[in-house]
Parts: structure tokens; sequence; C-alpha cells
């Protein structure tokens, strides 16, 4: 007990008696404990009147309900929920839709914020502007707004989706772009070669692309004139080392033209080679007709679907293996240069590792084969037929009949039926993409005003000498600038991601089944208000819990270690 | 002496007797139920009702709610207040419905809402007799050429969260195998807009809401109901269960309204049907017939006084607001509701409109 030292004069009789009375840590222990008192009498009588006013009225709650048939269709949920389904199965739909909504939410939003908080301090004026009126429109206007803005206006707005020409939709990449791509990369390497930046060999290779585009248009693309395209590309790629006819400088260009003739030759092999592996199982390589393989529309952002067959173990585990190998490869490189001091591409060897097991993997996944035999249908009415006899007769759906494949996993190509759903294929949501571009968005202008005011707290000094020990911008704000600006930006961060994961209940306006959309539509059905209302807040409670902790841990880890 | 004393007993005992009396009214008067209590207390009704249905519960131009369901809050005012202009709509999605009878927060509902028995226990319900007969069907476009749901298999549809509509479809399309994305929308404008900007290939609810729908769209020729009906959709008032006798006023304001129709009673006619000035009780009923001034509560009948209301409240409630007939009319027949033939015809002309005798 601390004698009271300041105030001598004291008599100390009188303070051996009440002494504890001015103790700062029995003030504080008594003064918790009362709190923790009227906090349990007034959740106590709470519990009592809620209960007793719905007892009267013969709703009691409890949890014996989570557990019958609720049924609720819910249009985002995984294949083995149904209208038959439990009040629990249902919640844990939207728990799970919530956590695929914060989840991605989070490391987008964090990502684009930190990009806006560099603009935001960007030495290009209209750069800086825009990324100044971008933050305040987006902070002063109301998120279930923009919500509705993104669902209503931009999803819904975006263009009915037709299979075929003409194909109105915003970003379609048709299969047929591989080549192009292919084009790109050898473009790239070219030159990286050459060591500058050729201006007409890009020029060359762009032009080529668009004159073959509306070539094929009507010739159709079959492989004599591919091939004859790939000699002719050839041939012009080589062209200028062995003749002068070509005006001075425009070797380039005659260059460019080449690769992109080229490049259809390969794109063509690869896809075909895919398609003769039987992994892309309903690809079709159309000129005239477009096939998406990603597409934005109406019904949201679809992409291939990936499917696993049963002949997938035996590539799976060589995949794993050579995961694993091309881990130890890289750690071990990675020694080898910190002894050597000679760089090693282990990315690279990294990466080759584990396409050389993958194709291994693959090969010895088809010579399985597959099974003779099938069961059809569970428990008493199974029924083993011959895999030859359940084609014929159909009696797998198209779903189970995919898995009967020889390859070990397929890629299939979205396609869409005559309303336009997907039918195959897989999709985000048009109501998960507006739920998702509008959290991100809105919460990145936080972010990125967070982001800047921290690049700011750090001093102007460290720029100045990263810049004289040679380092350039990008350098100085990767290695010097960023790291001591994140102890200033972790803490408010906290609090975004907090934003963002409540936020993330507004999803009900847009009909994405989250959470609160769920629980509430349970609390009508069932009646059990109390209940489902509790459950709602143990979720969000958890979320925001959890969120903290883990922000508390990093920022524990990012500040000062201070002695 | 004497005098003196029994004069003062005989004070005593009138006095007594006042108190008595006095209390014996108050009485009579607490028996009226605490909702009944509290609207003639607040000289309103506060009626739960719908802002966005054409013909059933609509906020119009003029800033008024009008429909079927809004005129049956209107007769319950008139019968309980004398006036049917004393109703306070307060708008509700289909989500806040139960939590509004549930709380005491509106004294009555009248909703396009259906009358299910998890509703009528868990909603701590007393549901009214039901005033329109309906049933859930879909509608969709005419340029889909689709002519049952079956052909919608692979579409989508737009539903409204926390109706009986979307716990029906799930069912029907689920029984029958029928592959459909069913999309939730928090309330009917959404669900609207979401089908008609092309989110859903159809929509569902009762079909009564998709023709008052389909009337506010752009083109109403653009879109159709499809023939099936998937449900029984019995829309009907409904007060919470902590005063049964205000449900008593309810549904025989509503028994009132259909048997006025079948009398022959309108809000037109309605003089000739009451007494003129100085007739006997024995020429006027010989004039009207007895179940006339029963509805009425004339000819020294009891109606509403059974009630602990006017005795004379149907002749308020049929003046201000109509029979069930012209309610009907007034509100149903312009979405393209037609009644004749149907099952929302009275029960005399073969439809389910029927209602116990005031007797
Ligand atoms: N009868 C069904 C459906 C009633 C219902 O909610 N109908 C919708 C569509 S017609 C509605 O009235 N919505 C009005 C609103 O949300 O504002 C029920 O009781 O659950």
């Amino acid at each position: 007990m601390s004698k009271s030292k300041n105030i001598p004069h004291m008599p100390p009789q009188e303070a051996d008696t009440f002494a504890f009375l001015r103790d700062l840590r029995f003030i504080r222990a008594a003064a918790q404990i009362i709190f923790a008192f009227v906090v349990v009498f007034l959740l106590v009588a709470m519990w009592v009147s809620v209960s007793g006013a719905l007892q009267e009225k013969n709703l009691v709650p409890g949890f014996e309900f989570l557990s019958r048939r609720s049924g609720i269709p819910i249009n985002e949920a995984p294949e083995s929920y149904s209208v038959n389904s439990t009040y629990q199965d249902a919640f844990l739909v939207g728990v799970r839709n919530t956590l695929r909504i914060v989840s991605v939410g989070l490391v987008s939003a964090t990502a684009l914020g930190i990009l806006l908080g560099i603009f935001l301090l960007s030495s290009n004026w209209l750069v800086r502007t825009i990324s100044r009126v971008y933050v305040e429109i987006l902070r002063n206007t109301p998120l279930l707004v923009q919500l509705i803005f993104w669902y209503f206006v931009v999803m819904l707005g975006l263009p009915e989706n037709d299979i075929t020409l003409p194909n109105e939709s915003v970003l379609i990449v048709p299969l047929r772009y591989i080549p192009y791509l292919v084009t790109i990369i050898a473009v790239w390497i070219v030159t990286v070669r050459v060591g500058t930046l050729p201006q007409r060999l890009v020029t060359g290779a762009v032009t080529a692309v668009l004159l073959l585009e509306i070539a094929f248009r009507y010739m159709g693309d079959s492989y004599a004139v591919i091939i004859a395209l790939a000699v002719v590309g050839a041939g012009l790629f080589v062209l200028p080392r062995y003749t002068d006819s070509i005006p001075e400088g425009w070797e380039g260009f005659v260059m460019g033209i080449g690769i992109s003739f080229a490049a259809q030759f390969v794109g063509h092999v690869i896809l075909d080679g895919l398609a003769g592996m039987g992994i892309l199982e309903n690809a079709r390589f159309v000129y005239g007709e477009v096939l998406p393989a990603f597409y934005l529309g109406r019904s949201g952002f679809v992409y291939p679907a990936f499917a696993i067959t049963v002949n997938f173990m035996l590539f799976g585990i060589a995949l794993v293996i050579g995961l694993i190998v091309a881990i130890a490869a890289y750690v071990y490189f990675g020694q080898v240069t910190i002894r050597t001091g000679k760089p090693i591409p282990r990315l690279l060897y990294a990466l080759g590792i584990i396409l050389l097991f993958g194709i291994v993997g693959w090969f010895a996944a088809k010579t399985q084969g597959l099974p003779e035999e099938v069961t059809i249908g569970e428990g008493d009415s199974a029924q083993v037929v011959t895999l030859e006899q359940a084609r014929t007769e159909e009696l797998l759906d198209a779903e189970e009949l995919i898995r009967y494949n020889t390859a070990p996993f397929l890629i299939r190509i979205p396609e869409r039926n005559r309303f336009g759903r997907v039918e195959i294929g897989s999709e985000l949501t048009p109501f998960y993409m507006a739920l998702l571009l509008g959290l991100v968005i809105y919460t990145s202008a936080f972010i990125g005003e967070i982001v800047r005011a921290g690049i700011q707290a750090v001093p102007w000094g460290q720029v100045e000498a990263s810049r004289a020990l040679g380092l350039s911008n990008a350098q100085a704000l990767r290695m010097i600038v960023l790291p001591q600006a994140l102890r200033v930006i972790i803490p408010p961060m906290g609090n975004q991601y907090l934003n963002l994961a409540k936020n993330s209940s507004l999803a009900a306006a847009i009909a994405y089944a989250d959470t609160y959309m769920i629980g509430t539509t349970i609390m009508n059905q069932s009646g059990q208000s109390i209940t489902g209302f509790f459950l709602v807040l143990v979720v969000y409670l958890t979320m925001s819990l959890i969120i903290s902790l883990v922000m508390n841990y990093i920022n524990g880890r990012f500040q000062l270690v201070t002695r | 002496m004497k005098t003196r004393f029994s004069r003062l007993v005989t004070l005593l005992l009138v006095g007594a007797l006042l108190i008595v009396g006095v209390t014996s009214i108050t009485a009579q008067e607490s028996e009226l139920g605490p909702i009944t209590q509290a609207v003639l207390d607040r000289g309103s009704l506060i009626c739960g009702g719908n802002a966005n249905v054409r013909g059933f519960g609509f906020l119009n131009d003029a800033g008024e709610y009008v429909g079927f369901d809004i005129d049956v809050c209107r007769a319950v005012a008139a019968a309980v207040l004398g006036d049917a202009s004393a109703v306070d709509v307060r708008p509700l999605a289909g989500t806040e419905r139960q939590a509004a009878i549930q709380s005491g927060q509106v004294d009555m509902m009248s909703r396009n809402t259906t009358w299910t028995l998890s509703r009528d226990v868990t909603w701590g319900a007393i549901f009214g007799p039901t005033t329109f007969f309906d049933g859930q069907g879909v509608g969709t476009r005419v340029e889909l050429g689709v002519n049952s749901i079956a052909e919608l298999d692979g579409s989508s549809m737009c539903v409204q969260a926390g109706t009986t509509t979307e716990l029906n479809i799930g069912d029907y399309t689920a029984a029958n195998s029928i592959d459909i994305s069913i999309l939730t929308f928090p309330d009917a404008n959404s669900t609207w807009d979401a089908y008609l900007s092309g989110a859903c290939e159809s929509w569902t609810t009762d079909k009564s809401g998709i023709a008052s729908f389909h009337i506010s769209a752009p083109d109403p020729g653009e879109h159709m109901i499809l023939p099936e009906t998937i449900s029984k959709e019995p829309l009907g008032p409904l007060s919470p269960q902590n005063d049964p006798q205000f449900a008593e006023i309810i549904a025989w304001t509503v028994f009132g309204l259909i048997n006025a129709e079948e009398a022959g009673i309108t809000s037109e006619n309605i003089g000739d049907f009451l007494p003129a000035d100085g007739e006997a009780d024995d020429a006027y009923i010989a004039r009207v017939g007895p179940n006339v001034a029963r509805i009425l509560g004339q000819g020294n009948n009891d109606s509403g006084s059974y009630l602990g209301i006017a005795n004379d409240f149907m002749v308020n409630v049929i003046s201000q607001v109509g029979n069930y007939g012209e309610i009907y009319e007034r509100n149903l027949t312009p979405i393209g509701l037609a009644r004749a033939g149907s099952v929302n015809d009275l029960w005399t002309r073969g439809g389910l409109i029927y209602a116990p005798p005031f007797r």
C-alpha cells in the first residue's frame, strides 16, 4: 500500500484504516467490478423482460428451429444447398458469401488504396487531380447509393449476352486472342534482345494483327492458311538479314509483321495442343464467331470452368510433389546465390520444375483409362452399369458425364443457354461483382487518403538521402518510404477494414445473399427474430474481432522496437 | 335527529349508488381492448399498408394512399371512429410486417398479406376474414415466347424477400425439377425494376400483384402472366393478438361490407335504407326487412353495441367507404382484375366471398 509521500503531514493512524480507499489500484478494481455488475444486471433485466414479453405471445426464442427445413431458395449457394436444406445450412451459406466478399474486398481495397495514395502525391498534375476528384466524390456519397448505382446502372446496363456476332459485350476475351498473347511475348523478347524500343517493330506487329483480323473474317482460318502465314512470317522475320532491298529503317516494321504472322501458328498449335490433350473439351477456335473465354456482361463476370475428372488423383499427386521439389530448389538456389554471389534465375527453375512434374503427372493420369463400371443412384436404389451403357442410355447427367474423361482435368469454355444464363463455365454473379466493386472502390478512397498521409509523414530527407544513394524514385518509394510510412498507415487501416466488413451487410439492397440478408429472411420466415439477430450479431462481431486482432498483431510487428 | 340520520343514510346510499354506477360505466368502457382504446384516444387508426402496389395500396401523386387494402383500413376507422379519413397509413416492406405486428407498431395491417399457419402463430397475429382470394403466378415477357413455367427452365426469376412467394417458388421449382435461379430483392419496387432492366426473364408474386405492376410498365403489352397458379394466397387484414376485441371489430367490419353488398346497400342508396324522420320501427322494418335493419343497427336492433362501438357503425362505413362490391369496382377493376365469375365474386354468384349473418 503506497504511503502518501507527498502529503507528509497527514496523520498516520487514519491512513492505516481507510488507506485502501485512496489506493488507485483498489479504486480501479472496484470500479471494474461495479461496472461488471451493472452490465450483467442490465443484460439480465433485458433478457427477463424480452423473454417475458415473448412468452406472453407464445414466442419462445430458441435454437431448435435451426435444424428444420427452411424452404428458402438462394441463388448464390453451393451445389449442396437446396430448398430442402435447414435454416442452419441457409445461414451458413450467408456466412460463406459474406466471407467471399470481405476477404477479396479487403485485399483489393488495400491494393487499390495504396495505388491511389501514391497517385494522390504524384508530381503529374493530371494524375494528382484525377485521383483527388475520385477520392472526394467517393468519400462524399453514401455507399448504399453507390451500390445501387453499380448494380442497377452499371451491371444491368451492360449489354445482353449473345454468343454470336455482333457481340456487344463490354469485355470479351475470346480464345483466338491466344495468338496475340504469343505476339506480345515475342515482340517483348525481341525488343529486350535489341535493347531499345524499336517503334517500327511494334507498329509492324500491330498492323499485322489488324490486317489478320480483317482477312480472317473473309478467308476463314484453315490450317493451310495458318501454315502459309507461318512460313511467310518466318520469312519476313529473317528477310532483313539477307537483303538490302528494304528501305533504310523499315526492317523493324517487316520483322514486326513477321512476328505477328508466325505467332498465329504458334497460338494455334498451343490451342490445338490443349484441345488434343483433351483439356479444352468444348473449345472452338473460329474466326468470325466469338466464343468468349472471359466475359463481362449482364450475367456477371464469366470465365472458363475448371473441372476435375475421375483421373485427377495421379496428376494432383505429381503436382504436389512438383511443388515441394520446386520450393526446395528455390530455397536451395537462394542459398547458393548467397554463398557464391552468382545470380541464378531460381524462380524460372522452380516454375520449370512444376511444369515438368505437371506434364509427367498428366501423362501418367491419362494412361489410366476409364473405369469399366459406374454406380448410378445412391443408397438402396444404387445400381452398377458399364460406362458404355450409362453413356448410351443417358443415365448420367451432363455434369457427371464430364467426370468420366481420361484427361485429369478439363478447362471448359463458358456456354450460355437461350436465356443468356451460364450453363457451362464459372461466373461471378452481377450481385457479387456490384457489391465487390462498390465496397472496394468506396473503401479505397479512404485507404488512399491514409496512405497519402502516411507517405507524407515520412521526412523528406529520407527521399533525398535515397536519391543521393542513387535509388530510382520507384526504388526509394518501395524500399525507403513505404516501410516507414507503414507505421503511420496501419493503425487507421484497421478501421477501414472493419468498415468494409460491416458495410458488406448492405448487400441485401442488391440481392446478394450475405449473412445479413439471409439472416433477415430466416427471421421473417421462421418468426425467430431474437435468435436470428443474435446469430447475425455473433457473425459480424467475430469477424470484427478477428480483423482487430490481426491488425493489432501486424501493428505490433511494424512499430519501432524501442528499448 | 332520526330524520336527519335517515337523510344522511339516504344521501350516502345515493352517493354509493352513483359511485357504483360511474364505476360500472368505466368498467364497461374498459372492456374495450387496448388497441380499440388506443385508437379512440388517439383519434386515428395506424394501419400497416402498401405504397407501391397499384389497386391494393398505392401512394398516388396527390400524396394519398389509395387502394383495396387501404379501403379496408378506412372502413375500420369509420367503424371505430366514425371517420374513414382518420387513417394513418404506414407503408411496410415484406420483411417489415412481422416486426410491425409483433411490436404493436401498427393497430392493424391490410397489405396483401397471405394468411398462413406459421404467420398466424409466430407473428402473434389474429388474421381477419380473407378479403381477396389470390394465387401466386409468374409474369414474363411476351417476346420470350414462353407458355408455361416449365419452359422457363434455365432462366432466372426475380422475387421479393420475406414473402410466401419466395418459399412457394422454391418449392415449386424443386418439386418439378425446373432449374430456375431465383434472385431475391428487398422490396416490390426493386424486384420490379430488376425484372424490367433484364436481371431476370420473369418475376413472381400474387397474380393480383403482377397485374398491378404490369399495367405500370412502359408498355404493358410486352408482359404477360403465365397460366399456372402455384399456390393459395388468401389475402386479408390482421391485427396484434393482444386485442381479440379489436380483431372482432375488423372481422365484422369486413363481414358488414360483404353483407351490405349482398343486401344491395351501397354508399349511394344507403339513405333509402335508413328510417325516415319519425318513421316507426315496425313500419321501417316492414319497409327494408329485418336483415338490413340489423346490418345498419336500426329499428331497435343490436349491432355495433355487441362490439363496444357505435351501434350503427355500418352506416358510417358504407356511406363513407361503400360496400365490398363498390370497393372492388373502385380499385381492382381499373387494374384489369375482372370480378364477374372469379373466385372473388359473391357466393350467390358462384364466388367465395361469403360472410356470416348479422344476428
Ligand atoms: N402475399 C404474399 C406477398 C405479398 C407481397 O409482399 N407482395 C409484394 C409484391 S405485389 C408487395 O406487396 N410489395 C410491396 C412493397 O414491398 O412495397 C405474402 O403475404 O407474403
